[in-house]
Order: C-alpha cells, then sequence, then structure tokens
C-alpha cells in the first residue's frame, strides 16, 4: 500500500541487494574501529543489510511516513521522511527563523507576540496530529510551547504555523496538547503551580497559595480556530503529561501529576518522598455540563491570541480578557485521583480506550488503570479519602495490572495496534515491548542513549499503524563524528514487524526533540500546497503586476511596492530614500511555479531576509542609519541569471532634496 | 495505488529535469541549428512528430481557429497577461524572454499556447524551444494559466503586435 512496497516491485531484488552491498560495505569501512569508533561501536545492533534495505528509500522515491519532531529548545518542528530518517523541512514555530523571515517579517511579526511583548523563543515540546474518531487526519499539528505558556497549531496544507494561542494562568504549559477523539478540545495543563491569579507574595507560602490549572481550548471543526473553553482550577501540584480517552474513554483526559507534596525547592528530593502520586482523570463532559449548569465563574485573566487570516495570510494579534474556570474542589465528579506509583510521567491510553498506562519514573513497575474499573470504583464510591476535596480512587480498584521488571526509569508508551504496548526506559536505555493484558514482557532492545519520548505512527490512536517505533534519545555522546562539546540529538528507527525489534537506523534530530508524531504519506502529501494563486493574493500591499511595481512616501514611511520573477525586480533602482525613513519592501513573488521562491536582502538591514514563496508577498522593514548606496538582491538561486538579480536603492541625508523615484530600464 | 505511486515518482523525475534546465544548456546549444523563421524545420531527430514540430507538445493537439481580431477576448488576455506574463515579455524589445512580435511572427497560435501551458516539457523535449533556452538561459515557466488563459493571450499578442501567427 505504500512506497516502500512498490519499490520491490518495481526493482529486481537482486540488483538492489547488489547497491545495498556495496553501500554497506561503504558503510562499513567508514565506520570501521580502524575509524576511532569507541567501544560501543561494538554495541551496534542493527547495520546489517536487511536493516539497510529496510530505510533505503532510492533517489527521487518517497519515504513512505512523514514523522513531525518537536524541535524541544529550538522552538520548531522537525518534518523527517521515515524510513529513510531524511530530514525534510524545519518548520517555525514558535522562534523566529531568518532562513524564511519567519517573526521578522511584518505578515509574521505578530504570531510571536504575548502579554510579555514580542517573545521569539520557545521551548516547543509535544507535536500532536488532530484526529477524527479517535484516528488522523491529516489537517493539523498542534504543538504547546513550555516556557511562556502557549500552544500552536500548523497547517499539513502550507506547512506553516497559522495560530498561536496563549495560555493564561498556567506556568509552564507541559501536558499539552493532547486532543481529545475528535479535536473538540486540545488541552493544557501547567507543569508549575503558580499565584493564580499572579501576586507577588512569597515564595514559601506555595501551600497556601499556589495552584495548578488544567485548560480545555475548543479546536473549531472546520478551521481549526483555537479558543480557550475553559479552565479548570486544580491543586497546586506539577502536572505532567496526558492523553485522552478513546472510544470507550472517550469524554475523559487523563493527566499525571507528580509534586503532590507540594514542594516549592529541592525538588528532585522533596518532590519524591510519596510513594504514589496521580493520574488525574477530568471529566470533560461533566465539566461541559457544569458550566452549562452556571457553575463556572468568570475570571480575570489577559492573554494574546495571534492568527493567520487565511484570506491575507496576514497575522494579527488580539488580546484578550477573561477566562471561565471551574473549581475541581467545589465541583463533585470532575476529577478523581487514581494513585500512581511514583512520580508518573507519561500517561497513555491503549486502542481500545480501556487501559490507562501511567509510568512511574521512579517506580520498579508499570501500573495499567483500567477504564471500566475505575468507573466502578467511583459508583461504589471505593475512596482512599481525598486530597483538598478531590476524590481519591482505592489503588487496587482501579488498577488491571502491573508489567514487573520492565526496566529501569519507565517513561512512556505507546501500542501497535496488535495488542502489545512499547515503553521507553530513560534509566536503563531500552525499549520493552509487552503484552496488554497478560502483562508479561517479551522483547526488549537497547537505545543509544536515555530515551525520552518514543512513537509509533500512529501508536497513540485507535488505529495504529506499527511498523516502526522511533526512539527519541536525550544523550547522543559519540553516536555520530564528534562536532565538539555540543551535539544533535539521536533517534533510532526500530522495526517492530516480527516477534523481536530489529534496530535499523540512526539518525540526527535538531533542537531537543521531546515527543513525535508520524503519519502515513498519503495522508498529507496531496493537499500540499505547491503555490500560492497570485489572483487570489490579499495581501494588502500585493503587486500584482509589475506595471503597478512603484514607491511611495507617506511621511518618513516608504513602501516599496516590488516584484520578482526569474531574474529580475522590478524596480531595481530606487532613490530619495532618506536618512531616519522607514522603508517597508512589498516584495511580491509573480511566479507561478513550484519551488521557484525568491530571496531578499538588503545591505546591512537589522533583522532578516525574506524568502517569497510563489504567488505569496512578504513585507520587511528597512530603517538605513547613513547615506550612501545600497546592494539589495535575491539570495536563493533562482535561474541561470541568479547573481544579476539585484538593485541599488540610493540613501541621502535626512535634509537632502532628492526626488523619491524608481525604475527599471533596458 | 501502485500505478500511482510509480507515475508520481516519474512526476518527480520530469519535474526534476524541468527544474535543471539550465543545466541543460550545452545539450541545447549544441542541438542541430533549426531556422528561427518562419520555415518548417527539419525533420526531427527529437522523436517528435510533424504535427509537434509545428504546433508544439501539450494539451493543444487541435488546431485553433484565428478569426477577426476579437477586442474582447483580447482584453481578458491583457488582464492576464500583465499578472502573469509582461514580467518576462514584452511587445517590442527582448526582455527576460523573446519580444512578442517576434514570438507571433514565427509561430502558430497551438505552439504558443503549448508553450504557455506546458513549458517544462516543450523546453525539454522541442528543439525550438531548447534553443531559445540556449540563448536566453532563463526557462519559460508555467504561470498557472488554463487553455483559456492561454487563447486569450494569443488574441492579446495579436491585438497589440498587430500580426496574426503563422499558420504553420
Amino acid at each position: 500500500m505504500f512506497q516502500r512496497n512498490e519499490r520491490a516491485v518495481t526493482m529486481t531484488k537482486k540488483w538492489m541487494m547488489t547497491t545495498l552491498c556495496a553501500t554497506v560495505a561503504v558503510a562499513l569501512v567508514g565506520c570501521g574501529p580502524q575509524a576511532g569508533r569507541p567501544a560501543n561501536g561494538g554495541a551496534l545492533a542493527g547495520g546489517t543489510a536487511s536493516a539497510a534495505q529496510k530505510v533505503y528509500v532510492p533517489p527521487g522515491e518517497y519515504d513512505q511516513y512523514y514523522a513531525f519532531m518537536s524541535g524541544g529548545f529550538s522552538g520548531q518542528v522537525g518534518v523527517y521522511g521515515l524510513p529513510s530518517g531524511r530530514l525534510l523541512k524545519v518548520l517555525p514555530v514558535f522562534s523566529v527563523n531568518p532562513e524564511n523571515g519567519y517573526g521578522f517579517s511584518e505578515e509574521t511579526k505578530p504570531m510571536l507576540n504575548t502579554t510579555y511583548g514580542f517573545v521569539p523563543w520557545d521551548d516547543a515540546h509535544h507535536p500532536k496530529l488532530s484526529q477524527t474518531n479517535g484516528e488522523q487526519d491529516g489537517r493539523w499539528l498542534f504543538i504547546n510551547g513550555n516556557n511562556t505558556p502557549r500552544l500552536a497549531r500548523i497547517s499539513l496544507d502550507t506547512f506553516e504555523t497559522d495560530e498561536i494561542i496563549q495560555i493564561p494562568n498556567s506556568g509552564g504549559s507541559h501536558a499539552s496538547p493532547y486532543p481529545t477523539e475528535n479535536t473538540e478540545y486540545v488541552v493544557a495543563a501547567t507543569r508549575f503551580s503558580v499565584p493564580i491569579p499572579q501576586e507577588d507574595i512569597p515564595i514559601d507560602t506555595y501551600k497556601e497559595n499556589f495552584q495548578g490549572t488544567v485548560s480545555f481550548i475548543k479546536v473549531d471543526k472546520e478551521t481549526g480556530e483555537m479558543s480557550i473553553a475553559f479552565q479548570i482550577l486544580v491543586p497546586g501540584f506539577d502536572y505532567d503529561l496526558a492523553h485522552a480517552g478513546k472510544a470507550v474513554s472517550h469524554g475523559w483526559v487523563f493527566f499525571t501529576t507528580y509534586n503532590t507534596e507540594k514542594a516549592h525547592t529541592l525538588k528532585e528530593v522533596n518532590a519524591s518522598r510519596n510513594d504514589k502520586d496521580y493520574v488525574a482523570a477530568v471529566n470533560w463532559k461533566a465539566a461541559e455540563q457544569a458550566i452549562a449548569d452556571g457553575k463556572g465563574v468568570e475570571m480575570p485573566a489577559t492573554y494574546v491570541h495571534n492568527i493567520i487570516d487565511p484570506k491575507t495570510r496576514v497575522a494579527s494579534s488580539t488580546t484578550k480578557k477573561g477566562v471561565m474556570t471551574l473549581n475541581a474542589r467545589k465541583i463533585p465528579g470532575l476529577i478523581y485521583y487514581m494513585p500512581t506509583p511514583k512520580s508518573p510521567h507519561g500517561v497513555d491510553v491503549d486502542p481500545s480506550g480501556e487501559y490507562i498506562v501511567a509510568s512511574g519514573k521512579l517506580a520498579a513497575l508499570i501500573p495499567v488503570h483500567s477504564f471500566s474499573k475505575m468507573l466502578k470504583a467511583i459508583e461504589d464510591k471505593a475512596f482512599d479519602g481525598d486530597a483538598e476535596g478531590i476524590p481519591v480512587l482505592k489503588y487496587e480498584a482501579t488498577i488491571a495490572g502491573e508489567v514487573q521488571d520492565p526496566g529501569l526509569g519507565p517513561l512512556h508508551t505507546e501500542f501497535d495496534g496488535k495488542g502489545y504496548a512499547y515503553s521507553s526506559m530513560f534509566v536503563s536505555s531500552e525499549i520493552t515491548k509487552w503484552k496488554l493484558g497478560t502483562w508479561e514482557v517479551v522483547d526488549r532492545i537497547p537505545v543509544y542513549y536515555s530515551i525520552g519520548h518514543l512513537m509509533i505512527p500512529g501508536g497513540d490512536t485507535r488505529k495504529p499503524h506499527g511498523e516502526y517505533v522511533i526512539a527519541l534519545n536525550k544523550i547522543t555522546k559519540d553516536r555520530y563524528l564528534p562536532t565538539g562539546p555540543e551535539l544533535t540529538q539521536s533517534a533510532q528507527l526500530v522495526d517492530i514487524n516480527g516477534d523481536k525489534m530489529e534496530m535499523l537506523l540512526d539518525f540526527p534530530t535538531i533542537g531537543e526533540p521531546h515527543y513525535a508524531q508520524a503519519a502515513p504519506a498519503s495522508l498529507i502529501k496531496d493537499r500540499s500546497v505547491r503555490i500560492f494563486p497570485i489572483e487570489e493574493n490579499q495581501n494588502p500591499y500585493v503587486t500584482k503586476s509589475e506595471k503597478d511595481a512603484r514607491v511611495e512616501r507617506d511621511g518618513n514611511n516608504i513602501h516599496v511596492y516590488i516584484t520578482t520573477i526569474r531574474s529580475h525586480f522590478k524596480p531595481d533602482n530606487i532613490e530619495g530614500v532618506k536618512v531616519g525613513d522607514k522603508v517597508y519592501w512589498h516584495v511580491t513573488n509573480l511566479e507561478q511555479d513550484w519551488d521557484v521562491p525568491h530571496g531578499f536582502g538588503v545591505m546591512g538591514m537589522n533583522n532578516s531576509e525574506l524568502l517569497i514563496m510563489p504567488g505569496d508577498t512578504r513585507t520587511i522593514l528597512w530603517e538605513p542609519k547613513f547615506p550612501g548606496v545600497y546592494p539589495f538582491y535575491c539570495t536563493d538561486f533562482c535561474s541561470a541569471l541568479h547573481q544579476e538579480m539585484q538593485g541599488y536603492v540610493r540613501v541621502s541625508p535626512a535634509d537632502a532634496e532628492v526626488e523619491l523615484k524608481s525604475s527599471l530600464g533596458l | 495505488m501502485k500505478k500511482i505511486g510509480i507515475l508520481s515518482a516519474s512526476m518527480v523525475a520530469i519535474l526534476m529535469v524541468a527544474g535543471c534546465g539550465q543545466a541543460k544548456k550545452p545539450e541545447a546549444a549544441a542541438a542541430p541549428a533549426a531556422s528561427t523563421a518562419a520555415a518548417k524545420p527539419a525533420a526531427p531527430a527529437s522523436g517528435l512528430t510533424e504535427w509537434q514540430m509545428t504546433h508544439g507538445i501539450g494539451p493543444v493537439t487541435e488546431r485553433v481557429e484565428i478569426g477577426p481580431l476579437d477586442e474582447e477576448l483580447a482584453k481578458q488576455g491583457q488582464a492576464v497577461f500583465e499578472v502573469k506574463c509582461m514580467v518576462c515579455h514584452h511587445v517590442t524589445d527582448r526582455y527576460v524572454g523573446p519580444a512578442l512580435q517576434d514570438t507571433i511572427a514565427r509561430r502558430t497560435p497551438e505552439y504558443m499556447m503549448n508553450m504557455m501551458l506546458n513549458p517544462d516539457e516543450m523546453l525539454a523535449k522541442h528543439p525550438e524551444a531548447k534553443k531559445l533556452l540556449g540563448e536566453f538561459l532563463v526557462p519559460m515557466t508555467f504561470q498557472n494559466v488554463t487553455k483559456d488563459d492561454a487563447r486569450a493571450i494569443v488574441e492579446y499578442i495579436r491585438s497589440v503586435t498587430g500580426k496574426d501567427p503563422i499558420s504553420g
């Protein structure tokens, strides 16, 4: 059904094997001990001809899957092809990107606006694809900004960030975005509890004054536009990760908590004292009902919502006030706590929706809760006291089973749709495969080194695609040629088609990938936009024809309406700009052919270049400081005469009387 | 599914060839010289049919009727031309591409339309188009025009040059 299988048809096996053997032979020579590879080279799993065959995508052919990996502290998302591990694109999300002008151009600057002003960076953690009926629908990718709590939506038509919404009443939006089964909501829970509303109080009043929030952000079914529906006020624990219920458990979202000790200092010790913390089961349908019943309280809050207008492709930034809140302590039935050993990190729901796997990162076992048992326990009131008025269910009443001796430091679990679960073991650096229902460990494979998240294509949905598991490792060390003290991160691709996991490939990834998603290429590739039809360009500063190219002065603002086509600008000679002017370059790319962007840079500009896609208009502000003649040029090699694609702008002293004019001459 | 996969792979291959048009310059320059005038090109070594040699390769496979100048159609053509074509083509002067008055004097309407609608393949296969690429170096690009747009642009070129295309 996918490209990889087609290759087997289109290529003779013999030819392929010959090529592969040659490749492997070369690779082996390159990586042999004589190349100075350290001892771990011997631990290299895979690296065989059969592994090479499984990841080889011949020139000109496509990968089977798109993989979206968070760029972590780069604030971006890396798009890779699987099984090749080839980097296809870096999507700018929370961080400025001088490569294409994201966050620098007038059209995109508002995207990074917050109540703290312009924040050009974030720590991007968990990419999540939108779902319909608990399956990937290939429409949008959501990802959270952890540092300055934000949530972004990326269009999978353009692979551009279309929307960023700030999350108020939060500190470190970690348990996010985790969509519900039909993307009714994406969620955002605060990792750091904070005073809500924020106030100037002593830190050691944490226990009395700090609170957490669990936010539900509504996603418009048609447009994807996000709005904060409500926030649930919860005890001041740390809220770590989440997953929405699916199928039988649709209507609930499960969050892990740690620091139920409510420590505010030396958390590595003080937040690790309790034998059990909680999985918080949040009934969002009950929350909707509570709001319908008028139990919500409108709280003051200020946050910023940034969105690209689909018609003009220009971002706007709106400051919003107020948020609807529900106090979990005062509304019975909203949240139940399931005790879970010990400082649980990931919480993952199996494809049937019945099993809730919570990995206690300090625990020696993986507890699996049962959704049906949880409902029964609630009905039977099998409570083990309460935490700040929120019922704590009895551990024995909800537990379905425990995976014994899974390894050390279990963090996350994904599913293959064939009845098996795969859990990442941070401390013992391995992936453990175990069977749902019997809880027996059936296989393990070492990974290099210190795996965090792991990801199976669709492994978090009702219909996993299986085939591979990716290890997103935190430590790289000696896996690649050394590049000084700072290394890229290390991902590994493991084949899970057989009974035994097989290591196939190492590949480096940008930033620090936390989580990832992968979807079949067929779900996305045919929808990918190639050009923006110039007739439909509604940017207010578009120049739709060379005959409209011009320069206009409006006080100290100069608007340059400039066009590009292989291989010239119109105009390419501009005079009459003065020191103190603000020059807005509105560059319209009149090309209508796929993959013919033009770039734009002016000597000494203080921001970034522009990269303008065919049919699009992008604007950059230039404030020249000294008189002189400044060259500008196309930065993206566009044609045989690309080197000729250049122009001059003359800058005169502030009091000069040079007439504003522009030209392009033969 | 398999067929589609192979097809898309070949499409990619074609696109890649087209994208590398400039790199093909030596080959194009070395192609047998054909007359730039209206004269019929020599028997093709290119594997093209006689019809393709005269009328181009692309979606226009039948003769297009050229009647008395249709001012209304020419106006429609002008609107598209000014957005998508004027950036490279002027009426009397060589610009990024050839002057329109030269083009219309040596091409059939079908050839012009196929060049507008299918420039990648024309530049890769048609000796006349390849020769001009060797001369101008910038490959003509598909500007997302429809067949109707292309016909209207021919009419605009007629109106603005005062000439008719050759009949072939």
